[in-house]
């Protein structure tokens, strides 16, 4: 890689020690817990951090800020250098999905001539990294005050070797199978955004996106607890009398 | 009403406060803002820290990798440093190549590292001449609100306290690495500097650990860095207001009470996540 | 409509060896200074001294008052930029590092108020390097500016002290000596009230220390100060 002016200088070159270590089998593990909060950086319009077991993902939104033409959702997701066991990675950008996901969520049409950024950090991947930001996001947005039809709400589902559909699947599981990523709004049961990799037969593909969709419905009363829980911390209590 | 005259006039604002020797936030001149350390929260990463200074919020995470070394520096490790100032954290910054802020967080961040000698670069050689450990550290901004390089310096200390490499040998006969992920050792670290950032305003006042709005405000920073052993790691005041040798000398004792503070806060968190293992 | 002088982005180009000030206190040091004048004008002055090689030397540029992109330009003060550029190679994180240093320091100077969405580009050319860089840049930062007329606040210098592992100062040292010491101190000193402008810092080194290197430094800078205005009035008495 041709050095980086910009940058403090390393070595050309480097590797992983875990390229030197025999692979360890995964242990496939139950649904995991989810913690989100919203509305914990103090300078963005709209921020929220989710936690599904060890995948962490933060969010922050910028926004209505005047631009010219019709309202645009600016988004950015990044993974950090250090998300990923193995080698450290140069950044990952996936901002178009995380748009297709949010701009159907998202009422546009009531923020003429003005922009919206969102952007979301990857602190930690341990499978399952794409959905969790578009929860995020949503999550985010909303805590910025920004009208939306409903929550993104995102899923992720993956096929083991032995044809098992394991839903939040882990970093090692995604590698292994083939994975379906799935973004929901609940109120209205819509699909706002699917991305399936890898081969999925006949009707099997049709099974995970159900299973998918249970999983966001189920993860929605915790997106929306959350939000309740931001906003009385921003509003106080009406004084009695 | 104070909001609009704070919109309209910040710095005749900001004197009012000044003239009673406290701060908009209820804080003396000299008084810092909470500082929150949470040790080891990535395990992707080799070692990982979150500082929090008020609202300042940096990660820090450290990869540690094989390099080749240097011809001339056939024993020396790397220690890179790296920190992002994106648009998550603050609507100053634009998306793309390192700006220069975050390039002169960087170079500054490499300068402690060398200054204070805190790591050997002896130390990260595993067989001199073939192959050496490098250590990448990034720091990312979460929520700029000031202050950043003490908080980045302060994630960078915990971090390396957290870092654990895995025990490598050669292997004689095929030349390559033998790593064993079960046995990890910490890494040697001598010193332990800790950054402490004044603002100058007027070029009368001197205040500790400045929010953003102080930093913009300020006719001048000035940011010390000591070690344990009361020595000066790096000093940097670009311009700004001048100082007296004696304003100068003021501020160095505010850092070293401040080194105490930090440090004791650092081996708090450590024990305690010792204990919870 | 900006007057005549802003519009034709007057320049004053100075080049700078830096003065010997070996040890506290040294006698007034042989200086050779060369100066350069570009401006609209066709003619143009060039003196050259033969006693170049072996020193420090920087070339320095000042362009401006001038013109500005609206979305660069201040609305209360000038914007001023400095560049750097290294004598081989292509300009790095630390080049960019120094500027942002001599950059802070020429603002605090210059009365930016005076001359607001302007711009005041100061351009640093290093021409040899044998130690005292930094401190080199400041000073022929600082006469540019003085020669193209801006208004300053005040002069400033640049002066570097180097502590061995003995703990003995040296002011103004060599790449050698730079090298083997335990720490390097550039200080930037003001002429109004003898006060520390700018402190750029490798190694490590007491507080004591530092007292003792900010001391000479002001000792230092009342010799460089003087050596300005001898440079000034030697250059206007000639033309």
């Amino acid at each position: 890689m041709a050095p980086d002016s910009r940058r403090v200088r390393g070595p050309e070159e480097s590797q992983s020690p875990l390229l030197y270590v025999p692979c360890s089998e995964a242990v496939a593990e139950v649904p995991r817990a989810v913690f989100a909060r919203a509305g914990l950086l103090s300078q963005a319009s709209g921020s929220a951090y989710l936690e599904m077991g060890g995948t962490k993902v933060l969010c922050a939104v910028w926004g209505p800020r005047g631009a010219p033409g019709r309202c645009r959702l600016q988004c950015e997701l990044r993974w950090a250098p250090f998300s990923r066991r193995g080698p450290r990675s140069s950044p990952r950008q996936a901002g178009l999905l995380l748009q297709e996901s949010l701009e159907a969520a998202v009422r546009l049409e009531r923020y003429p001539r003005a922009e919206l950024a969102v952007w979301a950090l990857v602190l930690e991947e341990r499978g399952c990294g794409l959905p969790l930001a578009v929860s995020a996001a949503s999550l985010a947005l909303a805590d910025a005050g920004i009208e939306m039809y409903d929550l993104a709400v995102g899923g992720g589902l993956s096929r083991g070797p032995g044809g098992q559909l394991q839903p939040d699947p882990l970093d090692t599981e995604e590698e292994s199978g083939a994975t379906v990523y799935l973004s929901l709004l609940p109120a209205l049961n819509q699909v706002s955004g699917l991305v399936c990799s890898g081969e999925w037969e006949g009707d099997s593909a049709v099974e995970a996106i159900k299973l998918c969709m249970e999983g966001c419905q189920r993860l929605y009363p915790v997106l929306q607890q959350s939000l309740v829980k931001a906003t009385k911390r921003k509003i106080p209590e009406p004084q009695s009398g | 009403m104070a909001a609009g005259f704070k919109t309209v006039e910040p710095l005749e604002y900001y004197r009012k406060f000044l003239k009673e020797s406290c701060r908009p936030d209820g804080r003396e001149l000299t008084q810092f803002r909470t500082t929150t350390i949470n040790i080891g929260s990535i395990t992707t990463a080799d070692g990982s820290a979150l500082a929090k200074l008020g609202n300042c919020t940096v990660i820090c995470g450290i990869k540690a990798e094989f390099a080749a070394p240097l011809a001339d520096t056939p024993s020396k490790g790397y220690i890179v440093p790296n920190v992002e100032l994106t648009p998550l954290c603050s609507s100053r910054f634009r998306p793309g190549p390192p700006g220069e802020e975050a390039q002169m967080a960087s170079q500054f961040i490499a300068d402690v590292i060398d200054n204070s000698q805190m790591i050997l670069k002896e130390d990260l050689c595993i067989s001199s001449g073939k192959l050496v450990w490098v250590l990448y550290c990034d720091f990312i901004c979460l929520d700029y609100d000031g202050n950043l390089l003490d908080t980045c310096v302060c994630a960078l200390v915990a971090a390396l306290r957290n870092v654990r490499l895995p025990a490598v040998k050669i292997n004689e006969d095929t030349g390559l690495a033998e790593v064993n992920l079960k046995t990890t050792s910490p890494l040697k670290i001598l010193k332990h500097p800790i950054a402490t950032s004044f603002a100058v305003f007027d070029d009368t006042f001197l205040l500790v650990d400045p929010t953003g709005e102080e930093e913009s405000l300020a006719t001048g920073l000035l940011t010390i860095v000591m070690d344990e052993d009361e020595r000066l790691c790096s000093i940097r005041k670009p311009g700004g207001s001048a100082l007296s040798p004696e304003k100068l000398q003021e501020c160095i004792s505010r850092a070293i009470t401040r080194h105490k503070e930090v440090q004791s806060l650092v081996n708090e968190v450590l024990e305690s996540v010792k204990s919870e293992k | 409509m900006l007057p005549q002088k802003q519009t034709c982005c007057w320049a004053g180009c100075i080049w700078w060896l830096q003065p010997t000030l070996r040890g506290i206190g040294a006698t007034p040091p042989l200086l050779h200074y060369v100066f350069l004048l570009a401006c609209h004008r066709p003619r143009c002055l060039l003196l050259i001294n033969s006693f170049l090689t072996g020193d420090t030397s920087v070339l320095a540029g000042v362009y401006g008052p001038a013109e500005i992109k609206v979305s660069k330009e201040l609305h209360d003060k000038a914007t001023i930029e400095v560049i750097l550029r290294p004598k081989v190679g292509l300009p790095a994180i630390q080049e960019k590092s120094q500027e942002l240093l001599i950059r802070e320091t020429c603002e605090s100077a210059i009365m930016g108020a005076l001359h607001p969405r302007s711009s005041i580009t100061i351009v640093l050319q290093i021409v040899s390097d044998a130690g005292s860089l930094l401190a080199c840049c400041l000073n022929a930062a600082c006469t540019a500016l003085m020669d193209a007329g801006l208004p300053l606040r005040y002069l400033f210098c640049g002066v570097t002290c180097v502590l061995d592992t003995d703990g003995h100062l040296t002011l103004d040292p060599s790449s050698k000596q730079q090298k083997e010491s335990r720490a390097v101190l550039i200080l930037a000193i003001e002429s109004v009230e003898n006060k520390v402008l700018t402190v750029a810092s490798r190694g490590a080194y007491s507080a004591t220390e530092l007292q003792q290197s900010i001391a000479a430094a002001q000792v230092a800078a009342q010799k460089i100060f003087k050596f300005y205005r001898d440079s000034a009035r030697r250059r206007y008495s000639k033309s």
